[in-house]
């Protein structure tokens, strides 16, 4: 399999946008990898039915960062906030896809956020998470990572505002299996497309292992591409998160189920060591890539 | 008895040829060519001019700045800079001075004095500094060291929050609580199944049940309104953690790099207290140093290019070098600026913005110096006129003289018409002297007008336009010529040629007795007549190439002249050259066209009759006469009234009027003629047309002094040429003019042939004896003027105009019944 064999004409880019969450990482993160791969944007904006029952109750307040008093909230309010989200996920959507002259749409959707977004999924898609991985966010993130519907391409989980580096290598972490070498592809993808240096982090038990990877690697970027290599033991997350601390990917992309994102806790760690977006692949169910 | 002191008179005799072009022998000149002559280094006939020069440059006070009056061409310029380049090599060379940021005030920048030539070194040091600082800090700072410290403090807060998040999300779980994140903030709602419970479910609750969940709803958003306002806390905390990480990694990098600089300027005070400055700035904001993507929060979209070469958070540190003296090595001096173009920007700084995405911005890399503060600790050479016109400069000139500093301000604010972000730079100091070259009249106005002008420029500096033709001045000037040949690489002149350049410089000054100082056209006349002699493959220039110079010189503007002179051979314009006319003369004026001027004979005429004592100046009502042409009328006027008919009333109604003239008429120069043409008119003499006449009169009937005296004479005799000389034509001048007369070769020819005359006047009277052939008489012992004279005729006309006005009024009141209006 070469790289140019890849084929994402059909896939698209759901990006499940809420009035409560960031706009700008998810966004940003969606438009680099639609930009890498040819995809179309899709944004879904979700009016959450869980926002308009709480606006409904009679003592719903809400609490903001640093305020003094809790603000009241009414359906009338919360309609409101409803509306301008949507207008400001529009507008910067259209603005970031009409930049990267990428296809893109938007719509509106009522329901829970993540079957909303989930719904919204067909076969070969990416799904994009806001990565507010702070406080609670992370374990919500964590259980929405694990609900993405099989016939999805994967995951794009976007970093945290103000965290994300914009320059770094686009690392892909390969632990040797068929997915391993779609993390690669996809790698290089948009390590072509953002100008900036691929990076292999081989998860190999033996040194034969790791020539594989690396063997592999070379066939699917070609004989002159500039690929870097660093090897790490399975079943040392720590040692990743050290590399990703070290190198500060601008994007990392990793098998959403094997070594090592496929472990609630440490994914959840490895979010908070890279500080960049992270495309988690799901493994095709029959195998074939 | 009066016939015989009439008859006694002398007559007025022409001048003879000898006094109407006294000429410079080149035997006299004791050289053969210029090339023989010792070139001149001082100007000469300026002892005056650079005595105020020496003075105006040694003496040391504030207020003793220069102002050089003189004409044009009259070697003003060069003369000053001779003499202040050679003062100001001779002087140390002056402070560098340099603007920097100040930290404490930004829209202030502060200005540095440094030793000079130190300048130009600091600001690349700075450079360096900032360079080697944005290597050396990114660096430290992706050491795993760094990395480990700061990974500890963010991780120390993000477990804070977590573990309070955690702690308050499973106690409202407990309760069958849950938390939200909304667009307004987070919010508490009861759950059902992880769901929130549906407004009408929670309504159609007991009451009890409904308080229960409202109480811990309430209860739990107390903690949450707690957790929440402990958050900026926190996070301020870890900011200042983090930024008490960074200042200690940063003062370690920055000591070292600070410290060779300082080595490198020890001793200079600014800069070590600069370096101080600096090095607490560094600490404070290394995150301008740390890479890109540390602080900025968009990610790089894959069509997006930045430019980072400008990089100008960096300018903070940066020097900006206003002045630097540094001589590379060569001995430099104070410095010698001469500003052209005086505009407010370029006399004192401009501070120019940049446009960034639609607003105009500036810092103080920005601050461009003006002449003010190159010239600063030396001389500022300027033209008046032009510091005058140009818009606020002369004011803000003033300004800087009298704070002793320069503030730098721009027209468009003086105006408020930018309202954009601007700096106020810290004044400099200044120390100059200032040279303002211009005009006389300038320096009169300025001194009458403008009441700062005498306190800030005190020492004129007075330029002749002359020299006195001495034999000591006239070898000064062949040196001078001399000079002026060397310097302009023209060939040498031989004797004759440098006589005949004398001659002609006398006649430029309009004085025999004179040498015109006016260098410029001395030397436009020198490299005119090398072009000539090189025509005439001479190796000197010669006689004929002077000539050949003046009259193509002539040539080439008096092209207005000859259409003159044609209009009047051509009878378009009236003038007689012989015979003789009542109440008819012929004047003479200058015209001036240029450098160029010539004279034009002009008829004037005067007609009398009985009136109330007026003389009417034609040329005044048509407001066609200047004020001295008034004048001038108005003393004859004086003049008749005091010496005829003084028993009675002056019945006199006069008009005097200057024929075919259409351009106005100024000076008194035609008042003689103008009274020549009063008294033939009273007199009912006639006057000799082929006579002009120049010079003006005072109310004694003396002739005086007029200008123009050569060309007024060349003027009348192209006119009488033109016509056929006779031997009988000529021009009457005031006795005191015959010093200024340097005529030209063919009119001295003439009147050495006595084809042409020129008579010198002293008093009316002898004019008009000239003109008329008939003395003018004197009073007598019985207060008559004699039978037959001028005067008695004047008198005994202006007697009967009196005697009739006299009969005529009595008729007239008789024929007037008591009571009816006067007449007057």
């Amino acid at each position: 399999m070469a790289l140019n064999q890849q084929d994402h004409r059909s896939c698209r880019i759901v990006i499940g946008l809420k009035a409560a969450s960031d706009i700008d990482p998810p966004v940003d993160a969606a438009t680099v990898l639609a930009s890498a791969i040819k995809a179309e944007l899709v944004g879904v904006f979700i009016e959450e039915e869980a926002m308009m029952d709480l606006a409904g109750l009679p003592f719903a307040t809400a609490v903001s960062f640093g305020a003094s008093k809790p603000q009241r909230l009414t359906p009338d309010t919360m309609k409101q906030a409803m509306a301008r989200g949507a207008m400001m996920c529009q507008r910067a959507l259209s603005a970031r896809a009409t930049s990267a002259q990428i296809k893109w749409s938007f719509s509106h959707r009522r329901g829970s956020a993540p079957e909303t977004a989930r719904a919204a999924l067909n076969a070969g898609d990416y799904l994009v998470l806001s990565g507010q991985n702070h406080g609670f966010g992370s374990y919500e993130l964590i259980e929405e990572l694990r609900s993405v519907p099989r016939h999805s391409s994967g995951v794009l989980i976007a970093a945290r505002q103000h965290q994300k580096p914009a320059k770094g290598p686009v690392i892909a972490v390969d632990d040797g299996d068929t997915t391993g070498a779609k993390t690669l592809a996809l790698a290089a993808r948009i390590a072509a497309a953002t100008g900036q240096q691929l990076m292999l982090f081989a998860v190999a038990g033996t040194d034969a292992d790791a020539d594989r990877i690396v063997q592999r690697a070379r066939e699917l970027t070609g004989p002159t591409a500039a690929i870097e290599v660093h090897r790490f033991l399975p079943n040392a997350p720590r040692s990743i998160a050290a590399g990703f601390m070290h190198f500060m990917p601008s994007f990392v992309v990793a098998d959403l189920e094997g070594e090592p994102f496929g472990h609630d806790r440490t994914a959840l760690d490895l979010f908070r060591a890279t500080k960049a977006p992270v495309v988690l692949i799901r493994a095709d169910e029959s195998g074939k890539q | 008895m009066t016939k015989r002191r009439q008859t006694r008179a002398p007559a007025i005799k022409s001048l003879p040829a000898g006094v109407l072009r006294p000429t410079c022998d080149p035997k006299t000149l004791g050289f053969g060519s210029t090339s023989e002559l010792e070139p001149i280094e001082t100007l000469i006939g300026q002892d005056r001019a650079l005595g105020a020069v020496r003075f105006g440059t040694g003496i040391d006070r504030p207020g003793y700045n220069m102002f050089v009056l003189g004409p044009q061409g009259s070697g003003r310029h060069t003369a000053i800079l001779s003499y202040l380049g050679q003062k100001a090599q001779d002087a140390p060379a002056p402070d560098d001075w340099v603007y920097v940021h100040n930290f404490a005030s930004q829209h202030r920048p502060q200005a540095i004095r440094l030793p000079a030539g130190i300048a130009a070194p600091f600001r690349d040091a700075m450079a360096e500094l900032v360079d080697d600082l944005r290597n050396a800090i990114p660096t430290q700072f992706q050491s795993d060291e760094y990395r480990e410290k700061r990974r500890a403090i963010d991780a120390e807060f993000e477990e804070t929050q977590e573990h309070a998040f955690d702690e308050l999300r499973q106690k409202a779980e407990a309760q069958q609580i849950g938390i939200l994140r909304t667009p307004m903030g987070f919010a508490l709602a009861p759950l059902q199944d992880g769901q929130v419970v549906k407004p009408e479910v929670f309504n159609a609750l007991p009451e009890e049940q409904r308080s229960v969940i409202e109480a811990r709803i309430s209860a739990l958003q107390t903690d949450l309104t707690a957790m929440l306002e402990r958050f900026p806390l926190l996070e301020k905390r870890r900011r200042e953690q983090v930024r008490k990480l960074n200042a200690e990694l940063t003062g370690m990098i920055v000591d070292a790099s600070i410290k060779s600089v300082a080595d490198q300027f020890a001793g200079i005070g600014a800069i070590q207290k600069r370096l101080v400055e600096i090095r607490e700035d560094l600490v404070q904001n290394v995150e301008l140093f740390l890479p890109q993507e540390e602080t900025e929060a968009r990610i790089a979209l894959p069509q997006k290019s930045e430019t980072r070469s400008l990089e100008p958070q960096f300018n903070r540190y940066l020097v900006n070098v206003m002045i630097t003296n540094d001589g590379d090595g060569d001995k430099l001096g104070a410095p010698l600026v001469c500003e052209d173009h005086p505009t407010l920007s370029n006399l004192v700084g401009r501070i120019e913005h940049q446009s960034q995405f639609g607003a105009l911005v500036t810092d103080f890399t920005m601050i461009r110096p003006g002449a003010l503060h190159r010239a600063n600790g030396g001389y500022l050479v300027i033209d008046a006129r032009k510091v005058l016109s140009e818009m606020f400069s002369w004011e803000a000139l003033k300004r800087a003289l009298r704070g002793n500093s320069i503030t730098i301000v721009s027209a468009a604010e003086q105006l408020s018409l930018v309202s954009t972000t601007s700096l106020e730079p810290e004044p400099i100091p200044l120390k100059v002297k200032v040279v303002l070259i211009g005009e006389r009249i300038l320096y009169y106005l300025l001194s009458t007008l403008d009441p700062d002008f005498s306190d800030l420029f005190k020492v004129e500096i007075d330029f002749e336009q002359e020299l006195k033709r001495s034999p000591e001045n006239v070898a000064l000037y062949a040196r001078l010529i001399a000079t002026i040949a060397k310097k302009e690489n023209l060939r040498p002149l031989n004797a004759p040629a440098v006589a005949r350049l004398i001659d002609e410089t006398a006649r430029l000054a309009e004085d025999a007795e004179r040498l015109s100082l006016r260098v410029g056209q001395l030397a436009d006349l020198l490299r005119e007549a090398d072009y000539w002699a090189s025509e005439k493959k001479r190796r000197h220039i010669a006689i004929a190439d002077i000539d050949k110079a003046v009259e193509e010189q002539i040539q080439r503007a008096d092209r207005i002249r000859d259409r003159s002179h044609e209009t009047i051979e051509r009878g378009i314009v009236l003038i007689d050259t012989d015979g003789e006319a009542v109440g008819q003369i012929n004047g003479l004026s200058v015209i001036g066209l240029g450098n160029f001027s010539f004279g034009r004979p002009a008829r004037i005429t005067a007609r009398v009759r009985m009136g109330s004592g007026k003389v009417v100046d034609i040329e005044r009502e048509t407001k066609l006469g200047g004020p001295l042409h008034s004048k001038g009328v108005l003393i004859l006027s004086s003049f008749l009234a005091a010496n005829y008919a003084l028993d009675v009333p002056m019945s006199l109604w006069a008009s005097l009027v200057f024929e075919q003239s259409y351009g106005g008429v100024d000076g008194d120069s035609a008042s003689s003629a103008e009274l020549y043409a009063l008294l033939s008119a009273l007199a009912g003499i006639p006057l000799k047309q082929s006579l002009a006449v120049t010079g003006s009169v005072n109310q004694n009937g003396q002739v005086q002094a007029i200008g123009g005296v050569n060309q007024k004479i060349e003027g009348f005799f192209d006119v009488c040429n033109a016509q056929g000389l006779t031997g009988k034509q000529g021009v009457l001048i005031p006795s005191a003019n015959v010093a200024h007369l340097m005529l030209r070769s063919d009119v001295v020819k003439a009147c050495a042939k006595g084809r042409f005359h020129i008579y010198p006047v002293d008093t009316i009277a002898n004019g008009i004896r000239l003109l008329s052939g008939l003395p003018a008489g004197q009073r007598g012992s019985n207060g008559e003027f004699p039978k037959g004279t001028v005067n008695g005729l004047v008198e005994a006309r202006l007697r009967q105009f009196a005697d009739t006005r006299k009969q005529f009024g009595s008729e007239l009141s008789d024929r007037h019944a008591p009571g009816d209006a006067a007449w007057h």
